[in-house]
């Protein structure tokens, strides 16, 4: 028995000791939930059709230019769905030369169909959802890059089934910028103005671009928005632009982007063009010097400076813009395009006081809470009550080992499971002793009573602790952060209170039983 | 300090009026969620925008309220939150426009036209339709699968009659607490399903222990009837059952008066769920099991307590007097 009563000890040390190891100093070891920490939690849906859109958009555009090489020029490829487009007009010899230019270039990711004098293109199944899920992957890579330029420690940005994005954020002091860094789509795009004639300042009205075009809009123009902004930046007046739908060169022909001064010391972004970039580029301005050259980002024309002559490989941006804004828009626009738009479906944005208020609040329900239970094993249950205590404090060390240990957060409903664990750890003491009481009464000596306590205490235990972990296990299935951070907190608490209970609490009586003949049992 | 050593009340014996009670306490609870006004649905549900807010100085509440609807925002709430000195209000809008970021810019927008001097945002929560959506069925089913699971554990551990017992009080514990909830017009989020589930642990829990001494009693006395062993054994566990739902009133009650605003709600879930889930333990959950008995026999049960047609050919033991007394027999029913 003595043997015994070492070897037990010995591990209950060895517990004690490693849980302490793991847990101090808790500042550093446990993690905190972003309710405590303060940050930002945001759902983001990714609107993969604008991916399909985009890429059927680009595609008809190479089949131009590869039509045009192939001696059929002037082909007007018309985007009819989200993955289709057509060709009309075609004569017979033009039609066998697409079919041709179709396996050759196009094949497995579009199908080509013959109606008429039509060809009909449309992307396979296979493309579509490959596509789809790039988008996806591309977009985290994309906020992930903004967000390391902004600074953020520890980010969380992932992947979140059904083409969403989970994206945490502790500690983030400026939420609105996070929220239009990560929100530009940072599409650019180069187009040619159509009216006014040289771009400029556009017209003040839709009404106005109409009237010129007798209020029948070409099927290959649409109107854009603009802003025009005063010299400290503010939007004064919006302005409108007739445009080409068609667009040649995109943020993706972009090599680099970066913060500038312009002729009057204002912020501006420099940017250069990759070398197929650069030649597209060439053909689209050499092909419309005199045009207005319309800087699109995100669908509203940020600036439209007249083409002099051809450009090739660099240009300006320029807009009135501040300091911040430029050093964000280079960011965003180096970090590359988001292939697809986002939506916000939800978000929560704790500040940081909100956080620590919390923390104080918990801490002191807490503190107040474990005096008033240590008070209370005392006065009921007398010395065992310090038996009941110490396996309480050991309970506490080892449910912080266990967070520290599987780096759990810790949240608000977390410290609430803390406090709880408080409370009903305190359960499986109880039925034990009043187990051994009831022994006692009954006569038998406290050796006995102490054993036949535990053992007769010990399914009710069981039985009653699983019930509680089985509400635990689907509040974790089922909960989102804060609440897992409580069903975390509330089964580590309880796994250890059984062990506590059961196997601490009896080392304590069989340690002071061996030592001496009790004869009556404070308890 | 030794308490509730040998009691001997009969537990059983008015179990027909505390059963009332129940029915009437849920009647309450019915009133008070559909009639009384609404369930206070936070934006986890139902979607919208609800933000904390602190001003320099004291807003005029019902001004902002004005400001912000006529921004056209439908129908604003706007309450102060937390202690007075802070300044603070809660402003929840429903959804606009069906997304959530539309919500955020644009009470945003509204509460600094209203002019009432600098404010900051504290904290921001914004939920979509599509996320409202799926946390609503997330909770159901969290709470749904919660009561299926301990219902088939304790029908594993001990007998169906029992499981179904425990069931009952859970369920009735839900409904109880859920009416005192609405009547005090807490918000109802996931932080309060979480207060729920935990409600449901701590129930079957209670009630576990109870059955468990009954499972003893009853393996150790074959003869008795169940009604005397369910008396007998609540009788003893009585102790535990005061003790333990004490202490962790105790610390609840801490909880409620020190842990800050924004865990009030579900420490209060939590209060009231332990003091219903305790009483149902003793009133509901074995006045069930009996009735089960009653109703549909000891099929399948290990150990048989008196309630039941013994098979033929073996000796009925001479039926204590308990079993057929008029008071019983009207108690089960009464059930009906």
């Amino acid at each position: 028995m003595k043997r015994n009563l070492l070897w037990r000890g010995l591990l209950i040390l060895a517990v004690l000791v490693g849980a302490a190891a793991i847990a101090f100093p808790p500042q550093e070891k446990i993690n905190l939930g972003l309710d405590l920490r303060g940050g930002m939690h945001l759902v983001l849906q990714v609107q993969t059709v604008d991916a399909l859109k985009a890429e059927t958009d680009s595609e008809m555009a190479r089949l131009a230019r590869i039509a045009e090489d192939e001696g059929v020029a002037g082909l007007r490829p018309r985007r009819t769905g989200d993955t289709t487009f057509e060709v009309a007009g075609l004569s017979p010899q033009a039609k066998d030369t697409l079919d041709q230019i179709a396996d050759d270039s196009f094949a497995g990711a579009w199908e080509a169909r013959e109606e008429g004098d039509r060809m009909v293109f449309t992307m396979t199944d296979q493309n579509s959802s490959q596509i789809r899920q790039l988008s996806v992957t591309q977009a985290v890579q994309t906020i992930r890059n903004r967000i390391d330029a902004f600074g953020v420690a520890e980010p969380v940005i992932q992947e979140m089934g059904e083409e969403r994005i989970l994206v945490q954020l502790p500690g983030v002091d400026d939420p609105e910028r996070v929220r239009n860094l990560i929100k530009s789509t940072a599409l650019l795009e180069f187009r040619i103005v159509r009216f006014p004639q040289g771009g400029g300042g556009g017209v003040p009205s839709r009404e106005a671009i109409l009237a010129n075009y007798n209020n029948r809009l070409p099927e290959d123009l649409e109107i854009l928005e603009g802003d025009v902004r005063d010299a400290e930046g503010r939007v004064t007046q919006k302005v409108y632009y007739a445009v080409d739908k068609r667009r040649d060169v995109t943020g993706r022909d972009l090599k680099t982007a970066r913060p500038g001064l312009g002729q009057f010391n204002d912020p501006i972004v420099e940017f250069s063009l990759t070398p197929e970039g650069a030649q597209k580029f060439g053909a689209l301005t050499g092909a419309n010097t005199g045009q207005g050259l319309a800087i699109v980002l995100d669908n509203r024309v940020v600036s439209a400076p007249v083409i002099r002559s051809r450009i090739t490989d660099s240009g300006i941006i320029e807009g009135n813009f501040t300091q911040q804004e430029v050093q964000d828009l280079s960011t965003v626009l180096r970090s590359g395009a988001l292939p697809a738009s986002l939506t916000y479906l939800e978000e929560r944005t704790v500040g940081p006081s909100l956080g620590r208020d919390s923390i104080e609040s918990g801490l002191l329900a807490g503190l107040i809470g474990t005096a008033l239970v240590v008070l209370y094993m005392l006065i009921i249950y007398n010395l065992s009550g310090v038996n009941a205590v110490i396996a309480l404090a050991l309970n506490l060390l080892l449910l912080f080992g266990g967070l520290a240990a599987f780096g759990a957060n810790l949240t608000l409903p977390g410290i609430a499971g803390i406090i709880l664990t408080i409370g009903m750890a305190v359960d499986a003491n109880v039925l034990v002793f009043e187990r051994i009481r009831e022994e006692l009464h009954a006569g038998r000596t406290v050796r006995s009573a102490v054993d036949l306590g535990y053992e007769k205490a010990l399914s009710s235990i069981i039985d009653s602790n699983v019930t509680t972990l089985v509400a635990a296990l689907f509040l974790f299935q089922f909960g989102t952060g804060p609440i897992r951070g409580f069903a975390v907190t509330l089964t580590i608490g309880l796994l250890a209170s059984m062990f506590t209970a059961v196997f601490v609490s009896r080392w304590l009586f069989d340690f002071v039983l061996s030592r001496r003949q009790v004869q009556r049992l404070s308890i | 300090m030794e308490i509730l050593r040998d009691t001997n009340i009969d537990f059983m014996k008015y179990r027909k009026v505390w059963v009332l009670v129940s029915l009437a306490l849920i009647a309450v609870a019915i009133f008070s969620v559909f009639v009384h006004g609404q369930l206070n649905i936070g934006v986890d549900f139902a979607g919208g925008t609800q933000m904390t807010v602190k001003f320099q100085q004291r807003p005029d509440v019902q001004r902002l309220r004005e400001v912000i609807a006529g921004a056209g925002i439908p129908e604003p709430q706007i309450q102060t939150y937390g202690r007075e000195a802070e300044n603070q209000v809660l402003v929840k809008t429903r959804l606009i426009e069906g997304s959530a970021e539309g919500s955020r810019e644009r009470v945003e927008t509204a509460l600094r036209q209203a002019n009432m001097g600098e404010f900051s945002i504290l904290s921001v929560e914004s939920v979509g339709p599509q996320i409202g959506r799926e946390l609503r069925r997330q909770g159901f089913w969290a709470v749904a699968l919660s009561l299926l699971g301990m219902l088939v554990y304790i029908w594993l551990r001990f007998e169906l009659r029992f499981g179904i017992g425990a069931i009952m009080a859970c369920v009735h514990d839900i409904i109880v607490t859920l009416g005192l909830f609405a009547l005090f017009d807490f918000e109802f989020n996931l932080t309060t399903i979480a207060a729920f589930l935990t409600v449901v642990g701590y129930s079957v829990n209670d009630t576990v222990v109870i059955f468990d001494r009954i499972r003893e009693n009853m393996r150790k006395t074959r003869r008795e009837p169940l009604i005397d062993v369910m008396n007998k054994s609540i009788n003893q566990t009585l102790s535990r059952t005061i003790l333990t739902g004490g202490s962790t009133l105790l610390v609840l009650a801490c909880l409620l008066y020190w842990g800050g605003e924004a865990i009030r709600g579900f420490a209060f879930v939590i209060f009231i769920g332990i003091i219903v889930g305790t009483y149902s333990s003793i009133y509901i959950a074995p006045p069930f099991t009996l009735l089960w008995e009653r109703y549909f026999g000891n099929r399948g049960n290990k150990i048989r307590g008196q309630g039941a047609p013994l098979p033929a050919g073996g000796a009925a033991p001479a039926a204590p007097a308990r079993t057929e007394t008029p008071a019983t027999r009207r108690a089960g029913g009464a059930r009906r």
